[in-house]
């Protein structure tokens, strides 16, 4: 096992999310209507409206608030990775951000559950441990309560 | 109790089709947009102008938010239609009858297969859970059986039936050469064709259809409005459907040498499109060479020939594109590829092209300006258990 210190942190999914000290999901904008997409949009927009096919990345709010919420009491089929057993529940929140108003699903920190999440409590995307192997962690975004 | 059928009442006026190909840099979306971009540019109307879509596809998607979605459709119908792998014509059978009906104006009939990085080749990657009696043989296994129990019954000589299972293939091939949209664009003659090692029975891979990505649409409307689309619609004669009942399984008579579904189907739409010679009175036909045995059946369940009779026609070039039916001119399955739920009006594409004149120089049929008739037929299942389609369109 390498030492904790020089253990290489990677996104669990290339090119979703920056892992920075202020990391944001990376969307992607029509360059025709300026609709914003998470995940990215390829190809073709898919505002019914317009004919666009061209998209330039797009980093989104970092900030959002509650529109809903839950959580998993009973544990996910694979490819969900436990971290632990017993298996812990985790909350879900689906958080409208900020600046696009556009809502978007994630798993909520660790340390939270739905106790702590109402709707209209404000978030922030923070980048958490989701799985680890031998030498790498595996990071994944998730949404941080703010007092 | 009658099978009317919708005789004059309906046309296609604008039809679309992508490539059939290894298709790695498209996706699902990305086919459905391409074939309806091209249907909804020849007819001149807007996906708002449609009133109502079926979408065929067997295994690429479910539901009618499958087309709903790419397409970002507002507030329309699209229902979603599987009947193996005469999905696609099941499509167009249900737009044109809607239309028909007088529900609607304009439909559309989609079909779309997308199974090059599906993980698995071929089709069944959703096996649904059974008793475990059911055959779990290859298609090719399944399809190859025909051709020893059909060389039995006539009498044909093992070494003559594969040389009349080559010139299939080998027609096909010729045929889907000249064509721009195929997936395999390979003149292969019968001597190569014979040299192939086998992959099941007697059958090598290149008695086999093309398994592809790709999707074809089609733009219907009642007849006495089709003037303001095109001034060469494509008018149906007939539609017709028979899903055998499995009996063919169970049936000591059934000998592997015709499909009864088929020629049931056939008749109905003889019928319903009031043909009584169809060798004569067709054009052109499109038909499911899935294997190169079962477009030789084919012939003789269509009623091209008698029974018995087919491997001598195929022998004498009958159905060859400047033969006295052109059979399968754009390829067929065979070398125009197979994405199941598109095959059906990819089919329908042909006919569209040939009979309007479209269809480029080496490609033309024989009958071109002579006949004006086309059939489709498309089957799915295996013999004894199948589903059967036929189709006859004329301008």
């Amino acid at each position: 096992m390498a030492d904790g210190a020089t253990r290489e942190r990677v996104p669990a999914v290339e090119g979703w999310f920056s892992i920075g000290d202020a990391p944001a999901l990376i969307g992607n904008r029509c360059t025709s209507c300026g609709t914003v997409f998470f995940p990215k949009a390829s190809n073709f927009c898919r505002n019914p409206d317009c004919n666009g096919e061209v998209f330039a990345d797009a980093e989104l709010s970092r900030t959002g608030t509650v529109w809903s919420y839950t959580d998993a009491q009973y544990q996910p089929p694979p490819p969900y990775i436990p971290r632990g057993d017993p298996y812990q529940p985790f909350a879900i929140a689906a958080v409208e951000l900020e600046a696009e108003q556009m809502v978007v699903l994630g798993q909520v920190a660790d340390g939270f559950g739905i106790a702590d999440l109402h709707v209209g409590s404000r978030v922030e995307l923070v980048v958490e441990t989701l799985y680890s192997d031998d030498e790498r962690d595996y990071l994944v975004y998730r949404w941080k309560p703010l007092s | 109790m009658s099978s009317h059928g919708i005789r004059d009442r309906v046309a296609i006026v604008g039809m679309g089709c992508t490539r059939f190909a290894e298709h790695f840099d498209k996706g699902t979306d990305d086919l459905l947009r391409e074939a309806t971009s091209e249907a909804f540019t020849g007819a001149g109307v807007r996906k708002e102008d449609v009133d109502a879509y079926w979408l065929g596809t067997a295994q690429s998607g479910m539901s009618g938010i499958t087309l709903a979605r790419p397409l970002a459709l507002e507030g329309k119908p699209v229902t979603r239609v599987e009947n193996f792998c005469a999905t696609g014509s099941e499509a167009l059978r249900q737009a044109a009858y809607a239309v028909a009906s007088g529900a609607y104006d304009l439909a559309m009939a989609v079909g779309v297969e997308k199974v090059k990085d599906s993980g698995y080749q071929g089709l069944n990657a959703f096996p649904i859970p059974n008793d475990g009696t059911q055959r779990s043989l290859t298609a090719a296994a399944m399809f190859s059986m025909v051709a020893p129990a059909y060389a039995k019954r006539y009498g044909v000589d093992p070494n003559e039936m594969k040389t009349v299972l080559a010139r299939i293939a080998s027609k096909n091939h010729a045929n889907g050469a000249r064509n721009p949209k195929a997936q395999f664009r390979k003149e292969m003659p019968v001597e190569k064709l014979l040299a192939m090692p086998p992959v099941a029975g007697g059958l090598s891979v290149f008695d086999c259809a093309g398994v592809a990505d790709g999707s074809a649409a089609a733009i219907v409307c009642r007849v006495e409005d089709a003037a303001r689309y095109t001034d060469k619609p494509l008018v149906i004669k007939a539609l017709s459907f028979v899903a055998g009942n499995g009996s063919g399984l169970e049936d000591p008579s059934y000998d592997y040498t015709q499909f009864p579904e088929v020629a049931v189907s056939a008749a109905d739409a003889y019928a319903q499109a009031g043909i009584t010679d169809p060798r004569a009175e067709l054009a052109m036909a499109e038909v499911h060479d899935c294997f190169t045995p079962t477009e030789l059946v084919l012939m003789e369940d269509l009623g091209f020939c008698a029974r018995g009779t087919a491997w001598k026609e195929v022998l004498a070039g009958t159905f060859d594109r400047d033969g006295e039916l052109p059979v399968n001119p754009d390829g067929g399955l065979k070398s125009f590829g197979h994405p199941v739920g598109a095959s059906g009006l990819r089919m329908m594409y042909e006919a569209w092209l040939q009979l309007r004149g479209e269809a480029p120089e080496d490609r033309r049929i024989s009958t071109y300006g002579k006949r004006s008739l086309a059939l489709t037929h498309n089957l799915g299942g295996y013999p004894g258990e199948m589903v059967s389609f036929v189709g006859i369109v004329g301008v």
